[in-house]
């Protein structure tokens, strides 16, 4: 008999955080997805050596049997190459001996979605709301970057759209992941509008570019952003600061509910009908190198 | 969406990770004729490998090579590769599985590679083989990948014992070590410098042959005159003889060094009147096999073994083979070399050793993590305590 709920184990070792989760969501309303446990370590270096321990462990606390599990989740990029693949060969795995669909989660996905939580509570407290709602003279549209350092002094960035409250679990991307440098960036600020890559445009006025991941990264695409007023008109960047972006690094436990978001949206009549989409075969990474290597 | 989205504080870590490494833990020994099939993964170069191995030998062996990959490279690009192993990898898991018509829970445990080799390839092959035996809680063994190539003769005759030497020759690796009982390795010696396998890989390359080197190497040979060109064979005096006396095997060291005769191989090839590429890649070669087959049989009568054993990719050579089983012969030592299909690598040699130590009772956490630079000669298991 088919469990009420989904239950989701959830790998991330995208960055220097390798952690695993535990979530749960109620097939009737996945939007509710809870994390039951998670844990992770602050150590990259040590993914390899430390993920299965960290799975142990969270199985044994919750009494969790793999029988239970319905999807295995990870992080498949953009991130750490050799994490990555620490993360998505371990979770193929899993799922191949647990006969299990993999379900894959971008990295930018869970940032902009932990950011989307984080903003929250607090747009309304910087002056106004979002999406439709009424500005001063305008409306005020919020889009999220979500950035990732990668080595080589190259980021990547995601634009997603910060929707009207309730906010949806995931939030809608606005074209792919882009791999990019300093100098790309400005240039993109300044271009920003008439570029497809970093179009933050609203039809009538006001936009707030929030960036969204680790702090010193922020900081700096924020500094090299040229001025606060683009050439969309009243466009500010911000970034999602310390003391209210707790979650600057992507959470195992968010990677499981975005992965019960995705299976919820591909396949509303449970996850059985997910497996060949999902097939620890065939799952890879997704690198966004600039060059083949 | 009926349901507003609550903000949910991440869990703070269950135990800090330094907590969850645990040592390698002992079980009692069983024989390893015993003990059911076992699931080997090899991942450290180029090959994505996997095998089942049992008490009567190989259910499975599954190679799939990156060679032709890598050849429009001239070698192996490390990033190529672990992208390669990381699609490949439960493929052939589950191939390996279905040829030996076997699932996973009826496995007695499994074997992965965890060093020395790329560390990038190592790590996919490790996350793939723990976390298959993750799912069913199968017995885990890490095992060294050169233990891997001296395990392939055990695997191939199985009647065959230590005490024994054995010659390991590849790509990485040249070593002569001695084996006293099974998952016991003391070095005799080891190369100061160039691998036998770089060192063929590298000659190869500048006489414009494809990779990988060896094999191109000793087909070009074959048409050639070993004793056209006279290259250095340098067989390194032992420590306290002033010089190495080819009649006194005591004198001579059991390390070796390949740099010599790669320079001097250079420089024959760019000085006026050089020999044919085939008479130049036949001395090459036979100054290679002098050097290993004098050492060998050295290092056997200093080991007191009445065995020998090659083992390696270079072990593939035929001028090796044939000339160090003449010279054993003519010592009144055997020699056991794996047959051709088992001398790269390949999963059944890491699972034929990881049955032995899975027999010897080892069993590594779920922690296991590669290391690229392991040493063979670390004892692989201490003796069970008898007290306990
Ligand atoms: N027939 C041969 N003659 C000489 N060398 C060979 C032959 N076949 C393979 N090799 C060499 O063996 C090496 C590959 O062996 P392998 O065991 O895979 O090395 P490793 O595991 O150290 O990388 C390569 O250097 C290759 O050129
Ligand atoms: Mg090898």
């Amino acid at each position: 008999m088919m469990r009420s709920t989904w239950r989701v184990i959830a790998l991330d070792t995208a960055t220097d955080r390798g952690g695993v989760a535990l979530v749960e969501a109620p097939r009737a309303e996945p939007a509710a997805a809870q994390v039951v446990a998670s844990a992770w370590a602050e150590r990259g270096g040590q993914h390899s050596a430390n993920l299965l321990p960290l799975a142990d462990s969270l199985l044994a606390a919750t009494g969790w049997k793999p029988a239970d599990l319905d999807l295995v989740a990870v992080t498949t990029g953009p991130g750490s190459f050799t994490g990555l693949r620490i993360g998505v060969t371990t979770a193929k795995g899993l799922a191949y001996g647990w006969r299990k669909p993999v379900v894959p989660v971008g990295t930018l996905d869970v940032l902009a979605a932990q950011a989307g939580w984080s903003l929250a509570p607090v747009l309304p407290g910087l002056g106004a709301g979002w999406g439709e709602q009424e500005r001063g003279d305008g409306r005020f549209r919020v889009v999220i970057g979500a950035a990732l350092r990668s080595r080589r002094g190259e980021f990547y960035v995601q634009l997603f759209e910060l929707p009207p409250q309730p906010l949806p679990l995931a939030l809608p991307a606005l074209g792919e992941p882009q791999v990019m440098r300093l100098a790309d960036w400005q240039a993109a600020g300044v271009a920003a509008g008439e570029s497809d890559a970093l179009d933050v445009s609203s039809s009538n006025g006001e936009s707030l570019l929030v960036m969204a991941g680790e702090a010193s990264l922020c900081r700096q695409l924020r500094g090299l952003w040229p001025g606060g007023r683009g050439r969309i008109g009243h466009m500010e960047l911000r970034w999602a600061g310390e003391g209210w972006n707790e979650w600057d690094k992507p959470e195992p436990g968010t990677v499981g509910r975005l992965a019960v978001a995705q299976v919820a949206a591909a396949d509303p009549g449970g996850a059985a009908d997910a497996r060949d989409a999902y097939s620890p075969l065939t799952v890879v990474p997704r690198y966004y190198s600039r060059s083949e290597v | 969406m009926a349901h507003p989205t609550r903000m949910v504080q991440p869990a703070a870590p269950l135990t800090a990770a330094g907590d969850l490494h645990r040592q390698p833990t002992l079980v009692p020994p069983v024989d390893v004729a015993q003990l059911g099939p076992v699931l080997g993964v090899e991942t450290s170069c180029d090959e994505t490998a996997t095998a089942v191995v049992d008490a009567s030998g190989i259910r499975a062996n599954v190679v799939s090579s990156q060679i032709p990959i890598h050849r429009r490279y001239g070698g192996v690009v490390p990033e190529i590769a672990s992208r390669h192993h990381l699609e490949l990898v439960l493929p052939v898991i589950d191939t390996a599985l279905n040829e030996a018509g076997l699932t996973l829970d009826q496995l007695a445990g499994v074997a992965v590679t965890r060093g020395p080799g790329l560390i990038g390839a190592l790590l996919v092959g490790l996350a793939a083989a723990k976390a298959v035996a993750f799912t069913q809680q199968l017995p885990l063994v890490g095992v060294h990948h050169s233990a891997g190539h001296v395990y392939a003769n055990f695997l191939a005759y199985p009647q065959l014992q230590p005490p024994v030497v054995c010659l390991i020759v590849s790509g990485g690796h040249t070593e002569l070590v001695y084996i006293p009982a099974h998952g016991h390795f003391e070095l005799l010696g080891q190369t100061r410098d160039d691998a036998a396998g770089e060192a063929f890989d590298k000659i190869a390359r500048v006489l414009g042959l494809p990779y990988p080197g060896g094999p191109a190497l000793e087909a070009l040979a074959s048409s050639g005159d070993p004793q056209a060109v006279h290259l250095p064979r340098a067989l390194l005096p032992e420590t306290g003889h002033g010089r190495s006396d080819p009649d006194d095997p005591d004198s001579i060291s059991l390390d070796f060094s390949f740099s010599g005769l790669k320079t001097a191989t250079l420089q024959v090839l760019s000085s006026p009147g050089a020999p044919s590429a085939a008479d130049l890649a036949a001395s090459f070669q036979q100054a290679i096999v002098d050097v290993c087959v004098t050492k060998t049989i050295a290092a056997a009568h200093r080991a007191h073994v009445h065995t020998v054993l090659l083992a390696g990719g270079v072990a593939a050579n035929q001028a090796l083979r044939q000339q160090l089983a003449a010279a054993c012969h003519e010592q009144g030592l055997q020699l056991f070399a794996p047959p051709l299909s088992l001398c790269t690598d390949n999963g059944a040699m890491i699972a034929a050793a990881g049955r032995y130590l899975l027999a010897a009772g080892q069993r590594a956490g779920w922690d296991l993590d590669a290391d690229p630079n392991l040493p063979l000669t670390t004892r692989w298991y201490s003796k069970p305590d008898p007290s306990t």
